[in-house]
Parts: C-alpha cells; structure tokens; sequence
C-alpha cells in the first residue's frame, strides 16, 4: 500500500469550506502530521492490523526498514509482555470505534524491549466502523527503566526493611528473653537471698563475716544475742571487740592461709566486759580465688560445759558411792581369805559381817541406780490403778515397824480413805522411803507421823518427824541424786543417797509434786501429792468392765490432726476430734472422755479457755490431760492448763514413741488391753 | 625402825574396821582410828603417828580441809599423809596431786598388801 501523501490524508471528520479552505486546512494537516512525526512514533494499520504506514521514528525504535514492515501485521512487533487479555481489551475498545490508551511493551527487530506510551485512534467509515487505526506512541523505556529501577530499588528497600524489622524483632525478642530471664533470676536471687537472710537470723549460734582487716561486715542476732551488743554496734567493729588478741591468734588464720579453723577453747567477751566459753570454726570467703574475707561461727558452749561437769561429777560420784561398800567388802574378804584371822575369832565375825552387809548395800544401790534410771527415761511406765489411800498408807507403815521398832520411834498413821489414781506399788514405794527416812533420823521415843487429806484434785500426803531437822538452803537438794545430808550417816542407816531422787521420780510421773519444809533441831515434814480418781472413771471399773479408753483429740489443723489420730489409732483407743474450743467443751460434757489431747491455739475459744471451763465442771475436773502446742510455755501457763495429770508436749520435739508411751502412761488403767493391742499383729490375718 | 604408828581417818565404820585389822594383823603396825576430820586432828595432834590414812569424802570437814588444818598446825605438819579414797576419776587424782599430800591409795585395796603400799607411797623401807 502507498503511503499516505499530507495531501492525500483523509480527514476524521468533514471540513466544510471551499478549495482554498480545503487547501489551507490540507497544509494545515500535513503541518500536524510533520509536527506528529517529530515528536511521535506513528503507525497506520488497516482494519485488520496489517501496516499500512510508519514513520521514522517506529522504524528507528522497531530497529525494522520501512519496506520489512509495511504489509505485515502489527503482531510483528508483539514481545510476548503482555497477557492475551491485555489485546483483547485492546481490540475490543479501538473495534468499537474508541480510542484506546495504554502503555505497551514491544520486541525489537533485534530482540530487545522497550515501552511505548500509546494512544490508538480509530478512523471510522460512513457506517461507523473502523476501517484504520492510526498509533500514535511515545518511548517511554528510560521512564520505564527508571520506574523499574526504582521499583527495583524500593523492592530492595522494602526487602531492606523487612529484614531489618525482622532482625529487630529477632534482637527484641532475644532481649525480652534475656530481661525476662534475668527478672526470674533476680527473683531467685532475691528468694536466695531472703532464705539466707532467715537461715541467718534463725540460726542459734552466732555468724559473723570478716572483712581482710579483721572488721565486721555482716552479724546475725544470734551474734549479737551472745555478745551482748545490737547487730548494728556489731557491724563494722574489730574482732577484738570480742576477743583479747593480736592478729596471729589462729582465729584470724583464715584470713591469711585461706584454710578454715576451728577453736574449741577460746572465750568471748561481752558487751558488759563478762566473758564466755566458745567454740568456733572460721572458713575463708573467697572471690575469683582471692581471699576477701571469713566468715566465723561460734557458739555459747557454757552449758554444755556445765552438763559435761554434772554428768563428770555425776559419774565421780556414782563411782565413789559403787566402790565404797566395795572397799569393805574386798577388805573383808581379802583378810578372811589369808587365814591370818583366828577362825570364830571375833574379828573373823566382824569381817564376815562386814562383807555381807556391804553386799547389800551393794545391791541397794545397784538396784535404786537402775531404779531411777529407768523411771526418768521412761522405761517404767506407772501402772495406774483405782487405790485407796487408806490401805497403802497401812502397808507401808506395817513394812517400817520392825524399823521404828529398832530405833525406838512411834509409829502414828492417820489413814482417810481416799481413791487414788496412781501406781500402788510405786506409792507405797514412795510413802516407805519417806517413813523410813524419818525413822532413820528420829531419835528414840519421838514420834513419825504419817497423815493424808484430800486437797482440790490431789491427795496431799505428809510425813513428819521430831528429827534435827535440815538446813533450809538444802530443802531442795536433798531431792537431788547423792545429796543426802551426811552420807557415811545415811550409809550407817542403809541408805543409798537416791531414795528421795527416786521418790521424786515417780511422783513426777504421776504428775505429782513433792517438797520438804524444816525446823532445825525441831523436824522435818515430807510433803508429796497425787492424782485423785477421776469421777465417773470408777462406775466402770468397779463394775469390772474394760472398756476401750475415750481420747478427745482436740486440734484444728487437720493435717497434724489426721496423723494424731492414727497414732491414737494404734493403741486401740477410741477416739473423738474436735476442732475448736467450743466443740471440745461439748464432746467433754457429753462424752466425758478417759484422756484429752488438747492443742492450745484454737478458733472459738483457745485451750486455756477450754480448761478453764473443764475446771468448773465436777465430772470433768480431773481428766487426764496433754497439752499439746507449738508454744514454750512458761510456768505460770503450765499451772493454768492443769486438768488432772497433766502432761506438756511441744509439737516437733516429741517422739511418737515418746507420745504413744506417755499416753498409755496416762491412761495406766486400762494398760493390760492397751498393751495386748500394742505387740498384738497389725492386722487379725497376720497371726 | 619399830612398829610404825598410823592414824587412820574415815567415816566408814566398816572400812576403819578392815583397815585397822589389816594393819595390825596383817602387817603389825600399831593403829588409832577416828571417824571425822575432827576428831583425827586432835588425835594426830596427840599421838602424832608415824603417817595418816585420810578419807577423802566425809560429810562437814572432808578428807583435803583436814589435810589443810594438818598443815596448818605446827605440831602436825610434819606428819605424812596419805589418801585412801573412792574418789579415783582422773581429775579427782590431778587435784590430789595438788594439795602436796605423800601419794593417793584408790579403795579398794588388798587388805593383805595395804602395809606395803602405804610404805611404798612413804619411801619406808
């Protein structure tokens, strides 16, 4: 097809006017078209999209001659860039006869792209279809290749930043880990640190820490308790506030070797110049392997040194007392055996004599050790039983008469009639050693009187004599293992030294007391109480009928409850448990148990409440009673909790052993089933 | 040298009793016995023996304050003394030591050999 000539373009639309109009407007047009082809790439296709006219400029861009493309279809130069709907759009819109705009990407006769901007206007025939379309396009590739470029470097922007945000958030999360870590170990640390500090403070014996100059850094109260000082004067003070010595004292040892140490014969002084024994080990602090310091432990050993001399002086004294009768009884016999005595002589008798009543002797005091050994340790358990006072108070004095007798002293008993809650063997033990003391220090025709009288829930029995009398600073001692009066006296009369530490023994085990009072020159009275019979203990028993004894176990911590219970459990006792004070008080009254275990720090009334109210009741007045309590009680709170026997356990420190045995102990009554039940097969198929 | 003379001082009837059989049966040796402190001053302070056998353990003056008064009294002083005692812990001996008494005997003691002893503890012959 020929090339449209400027004078042969034919017009989009109608020019009305003359030939010089027409003339005008064709220079006009070919002025546009030479404008157009300037500055344009331009392109005529027929209605099909064969080329029918390029400019330059698309030959140039297209990299194809004029000849290679006039003919061919406009596809020639389709890159394959873009979408098949991307054309049909194309088409359908310039087909209907509409412009269409849009930017294109086409292929080079060489291969290579570029972008034209592109507006394709349809020329439309008389009825109205497209008959050619004239594109009229732009480069646009260095646009394309800036916007490309730059969309290239905004990927790598964005791409950029989103590494880097998830760095950020990779190196925030690892920080809100290390945060997180670290607040659960300063929380550790800070827990770590409070328990050393309690360890600290509840220790008992006395913790200091040692700068290198030998300074305080750090005190617990135990520290200061023991020296006299406040934890605060302490801090900060030289070790020679406590102690008299220069720097070689091994105590500092620590500091300079690294080594720990310990001292066991050292003495600390007090705030108030006062000294006292120690014991003590210091170890070395160190940090990085560099000694920074010690840390030196010491406690008050004072009393121990005070028992270790009892028990020495208890052992020496023991000893003496074993190899006294010995040395008589070795000497005696030693002679008789050399045969350089006449026979039948009366030194021979003498010796004889000598050996046998030593022997005795012997004997008593073997037996009266063991005796009181067994009974404070416990190994003895009082055999309690419904007694009358009356009948005791007879035997006993029926057992020292040929004794009064001898010595010339008159016997006189007041017995009463009294039930009694108690060991009969243990009491008539108890009444005989007292008669006989004081017929051993009565003189002849002098009178011992025994006499007994009921007191509020005890029995009050006393026993008087006419005797020297004992000083009054010894009234508490006599009571005391070996501390009779005048020993060889008391040896001359058979005594062993122990028979009123025995009598306090088994008094105490009933939950007794005994004590003395004494006029020199005019006599001595023994005085020492005993339960009374419970009321309403005695319908049973005198009826002969065993029944399972009743323990109220009264606690309100469920858990110290739950294994109480079972340890009553074991001892075939009944049991009731009840949780506060006002309940025990109810269960008391209903039920009137044989024993109450009763914790002190209760809701609704406390223990001390609940004896107060028992005290008043007359069936419940004397109910044996434990006193069971985290609480150290002090004397005068002992003597406000006392029921009938009363005994004081504090929760921890006692044994279950210990507990089972002391409330069987309480219960003595009921002690054959008890202990049937005891060594009896835990379960009825085991046998 | 004839007889030695010794005092012997204990309260223990049955001890005095084999000691002064032992002493004079056995070894023939003269004997005078007291059962107290007391009494044994005024009876060394009369007789003065050859040597005293103290008890240690006596109830109001005990074996050492007598063994004091002795020293105490120029008349005594130079009188041996020995202690018989029960009293045989370590510390005890230690203490015993002390008091510058002419040696300890522990009871018991062997009735038969207690003359030796005793003038073996004195560096008799």
């Amino acid at each position: 097809m020929e090339l449209p000539q400027p004078e042969e373009f034919e017009p989009v639309q109608a020019v009305g006017g003359g030939a010089a109009a027409l003339a005008a407007t064709l220079r006009e047009l070919a002025d546009v078209r030479f404008a157009l082809d300037q500055s344009s790439i331009v392109a005529i296709t027929d209605a099909r999209g064969d080329i029918t006219y390029v400019n330059d400029k698309f030959c140039e861009i297209s990299g194809y001659s004029r000849e290679e493309l006039l003919g061919c279809n406009h596809r020639l130069i389709n890159s394959g860039h873009h979408p098949p709907a991307f054309f049909q759009n194309l088409w359908q819109t310039i087909a209907h006869g509409r412009v269409w705009k849009g930017e294109i990407r086409n292929r080079a006769k060489d291969g290579s792209l570029y972008w034209v901007d592109t507006t394709i206007v349809p020329f439309l025939d008389e009825s109205g279809k497209p008959y050619q379309y004239v594109s009229i396009r732009n480069d646009i590739s260095e646009r394309k290749r800036v916007e490309e470029a730059l969309r290239r470097m905004n990927d790598e922007l964005e791409m950029r930043v989103a590494e880097r945000t998830a760095e950020l958030s990779r190196t925030n999360d690892q920080l809100q880990r290390e945060l997180s870590e670290r607040r659960r170990a300063e929380t550790a640390l800070e827990r770590l640190s409070r328990q050393n500090e309690l360890i600290l403070d509840a220790a008992g014996e006395g913790i200091l820490g040692l700068d290198l100059d030998g300074r305080v850094v750090f005190c617990n109260p135990a520290a200061a308790r023991l020296s006299g000082h406040t934890v605060a004067d302490l801090r900060g003070e030289p070790l020679a506030t406590l102690l008299d010595a220069n720097r070689s004292h091994p105590i500092y040892a620590s500091l300079s070797d690294g080594g720990a140490h310990q001292g066991v014969e050292e003495h600390f002084r007090r705030h108030d110049g006062s000294h006292f024994p120690v014991e003590y080990v210091s170890t070395a602090i160190r940090e990085g392997g560099r000694i920074v310091g010690a840390v030196l432990t010491f406690r008050d050993i004072a009393e121990r040194r005070a028992i270790e001399r009892m028990k020495d002086e208890f052992i020496s004294v023991v000893s003496h007392e074993l190899r006294t009768p010995l040395t008589s009884i070795r000497g005696a016999l030693g002679l008789l055996a050399s045969g350089q005595l006449p026979p039948d002589s009366d030194k021979c008798h003498r010796m004889i004599e000598i050996a046998v009543s030593n022997t005795d002797r012997l004997v008593r005091l073997i037996n009266d050790i063991l005796d009181i050994e067994r009974i404070e340790s416990g190994q003895v358990v009082m055999a309690r039983e419904i007694c009358d006072a009356a009948e005791l108070m007879r035997q006993a004095v029926e057992l020292m008469r040929p004794l009064a007798e001898r010595a010339g002293v008159n016997l006189v008993v007041e017995a009463v009639a009294i039930p009694l809650w108690a060991d009969p063997d243990r009491t008539l033990q108890t009444l005989a050693n007292l008669l006989s003391n004081a017929i051993k220090f009565s003189t002849a025709g002098t009178v011992v009187h025994l006499a007994a009288e009921r007191r509020a829930d005890v029995v009050l029995f006393q026993v008087s004599d006419q005797g020297r009398g004992i000083p009054s600073d010894r009234l508490e001692s006599i009571f005391e293992r070996f501390q009779q009066i005048d020993a060889s006296d008391s040896r001359r009369k058979g005594g062993t030294g122990l028979g009123l530490a025995i009598c306090k023994s088994i008094v105490s085990q009933h939950g007794g007391s005994i004590w003395a009072e004494s006029a020199i020159g005019r006599g001595s009275t023994f005085y020492f109480t005993l339960p009374l019979i419970q009321p309403g203990k005695d319908r049973g028993e005198l009826d002969g009928e065993l029944h399972r004894p009743l323990v109220l176990l009264v606690e309100d911590d469920p858990d110290l409850a739950q294994v109480t219970l079972a340890t009553l459990g074991r001892l075939d006792l009944a049991c009731q448990h009840a949780r506060s004070g006002r309940e025990a008080i109810q269960l008391c009254q209903h039920s009137a148990p044989d024993l109450l275990v009763l914790d002190l720090l209760l809701p609704d009334g406390d223990g001390f409440a609940v004896v107060e109210h028992l005290r008043q009741h007359p069936d419940l007045y004397q109910i044996p009673l434990v006193v069971y309590t985290v609480k150290d009680l002090d004397t005068f709170e002992k003597e406000r909790l006392r029921l009938g026997p009363t005994l004081f356990f504090t929760k921890g420190r006692v044994l279950p052993e210990e507990f089972e045995r002391q409330v069987v102990s309480l219960l003595g009554a009921h002690r054959p089933s008890l202990e049937e039940t005891h060594v009896g097969p835990a379960h009825p198929g085991d046998r | 040298m004839s007889a030695p003379h010794i005092l012997v001082i204990d309260d223990e009837d049955d001890i005095r009793a084999v000691v002064q059989v032992s002493l004079e049966d056995i070894a023939g040796w003269r004997v005078s016995v007291a059962a107290s402190g007391g009494e044994g001053l005024a009876l060394a302070a009369r007789e003065r023996p050859d040597a005293i056998l103290l008890d240690v353990m006596m109830p109001e003056m005990d074996g050492p304050t007598t063994f004091a008064q002795l020293q105490a009294d120029p008349a005594t002083r130079t009188i041996p003394v020995v202690l018989l005692t029960a009293k045989v812990q370590p510390g005890d001996r230690r203490r015993f030591e002390d008091l510058g008494v002419a040696g300890t005997i522990p009871k018991p003691f062997d009735p038969l050999i207690l003359a030796r002893r005793v003038q073996e503890v004195l560096g008799w012959p």
